[in-house]
């Protein structure tokens, strides 16, 4: 579904991604763990074609996508769920998630995916009407998970779910999540809370330095001495 | 000694009670951790005490002298001084000039020269091990290092008691334990501190006391280990995950 092949990106003269190459199937649920620093942002802007890279490429159903503008990314069906949100506060709850259709027709299909995403957070439907600024933390991450599949990506990225979040809230997060892959949606988290990637991913990447330094499933990563040691606190 | 005390504390949103009826002690040199779900009222409350909301109900008492009322700049001179959730710095102005703010609206009138809030917002940067980056614009700073920025915009207003709201979210465990330690290190200044925050690793190795909010009330308050061993806290805040985590 997605591939990245040998990727190299910075800002200026500073290169911050080396070399940086993996894949989500199609299907797949996948996570890209790594500190603050380590170039986690800098690879989901390279993707959604918000900086360029200096070499390397993206693929996408195994069309090149690379330096695409970000408009033209999300209508080949990449859509990204934006660290700390970022609804429109202004707006209510439904019309953030009708935004996320905005590129939509056909308009029969949009309501159902309302309703779909509606009972996969129940609280959205009693919220509807609500500005999206007034909800928590947790109801507006819910909220901006589902204004993404409105979008009916191909791949849907989350780039940290678990932000400011309560460990209760988290556990419905990942449940939820878990339920829209076994619907059918792939899905790549960008996470720094690994203990949550590994709860929620059954593949992972590990990113230092802007390199990958570790890859496999993550019920063996969990068990690497380096990962428990450098990201668990064990 | 309590220095702050909470009675009946109460802040509607139209029909919606964000905090209801909340009582609650700040005792002096104590570290007290808030914690509750998403939502629960916790951010409220601290808007409510610092002057940021108008109460519904209720009074704070500030050493015995209430301050229901009063504006957020008059209780940030009385010495109540706070960190926000979502870091808005002056983006334009340096790390060290957004933090002389702190230091020239501070407590006590705060410093009325500039070279004296220049000296102890170098000071209070040092102290928070962002010296290097004074020089910096303030928008050139990552996630980790803006709520550094905030907690040493804080401190210089040379606070009594200062309200942490979620300053460790974001952070790796190494990270984690540096906050921790910088955190008891303000305590030992002579600071009382109320700590909102979700990393229960740091939640449980900072806070004296723990105190837990449920849909706008308190819930429950006691030691670190009664509270997090608590059934109802676990329902209601810490959930499954935690509860697998805590028994592997």
């Amino acid at each position: 579904m997605l591939e990245i092949r040998g990727l190299n990106a910075g800002y200026g003269e500073v290169q911050i991604l080396r070399d940086v190459s993996f894949s989500v199937g199609k299907g797949e649920i996948v996570t890209l763990v790594g500190s603050n620093g380590a170039g986690k942002s800098t690879l989901l802007n390279t993707i959604c074609g918000i900086i360029y890279p200096w070499s390397g490429s993206v693929h996408l159903e195994e069309a090149d996508i690379t330096g695409l503008n970000s408009e033209a990314i999300v209508a080949r069906g990449i859509t990204q769920v934006p660290e700390g949100r970022r609804l429109f506060p202004q707006m209510s709850v439904k019309e953030n998630l009708l935004m996320g259709a905005y590129r939509r027709k056909d308009r029969a299909e949009i309501q159902r995916d309302l309703e779909w995403v509606c009972e996969l957070f129940p609280i959205l439907k009693e919220r509807q009407g609500q500005r999206a600024g007034s909800l928590s933390g947790g109801e507006q991450q819910m909220c901006a998970i589902a204004r993404g599949l409105m979008a009916r990506p191909k791949i849907l990225i989350v780039d940290e779910l678990s932000l400011g979040l309560a460990p209760i809230i988290l556990d419905v997060l990942v449940d939820t999540i878990q339920k829209i892959h076994r619907e059918g949606t792939t899905i790549f988290v960008v996470e720094q809370d690994v203990a949550t990637a590994f709860d929620v991913a059954t593949t992972g990447y590990v990113l230092e330095n802007g390199q990958i330094v570790l890859s496999g499933p993550t019920a063996e990563l969990k068990a690497n001495p380096h990962v428990k040691k450098a990201y668990l606190g064990l | 000694m309590h220095i702050l005390q909470a009675r009946r504390v109460t802040k509607m949103f139209g029909g919606l009670a964000a905090v209801s009826l909340v009582d609650f002690d700040l005792r002096e040199g104590e570290i007290l951790g808030l914690i509750g779900p998403n939502g629960s009222g916790k951010t409220t409350l601290v808007n409510v005490i610092t002057g940021v909301l108008p109460y519904s109900n209720g009074d704070v008492l500030f050493r015995s002298q209430s301050i229901r009322g009063l504006r957020p700049h008059e209780i940030g001179r009385l010495g109540l001084s706070r960190t926000f959730q979502v870091v808005k710095p002056f983006r334009n102005l340096s790390v060290l000039q957004n933090v002389m703010v702190g230091a020239l609206f501070g407590a006590r009138g705060g410093a009325r020269e500039l070279a004296k809030a220049r000296s102890q917002a170098e000071e209070v940067l040092e102290f928070v091990g962002l010296a290097h980056r004074a020089q910096a614009p303030a928008e050139s700073l990552n996630v980790p290092e803006r709520k550094r920025m905030e907690l040493a915009r804080a401190l210089a207003m040379r606070p009594t008691i200062l309200f942490l709201d979620e300053v460790m979210a974001g952070l790796n465990p190494a990270e984690i334990d540096e906050a921790v330690g910088l955190i008891k290190r303000i305590r030992d200044r002579g600071i009382t501190l109320m700590v909102i925050e979700h990393v229960m690793k740091a939640i449980r190795n900072v806070s004296d006391r723990i105190m837990v909010f449920h849909h706008g009330e308190k819930l429950t308050e006691g030691s670190p280990e009664e509270v997090l061993n608590n059934p109802q806290v676990v329902s209601a805040y810490l959930g499954r995950r935690y509860a697998e985590q805590a028994h592997a």
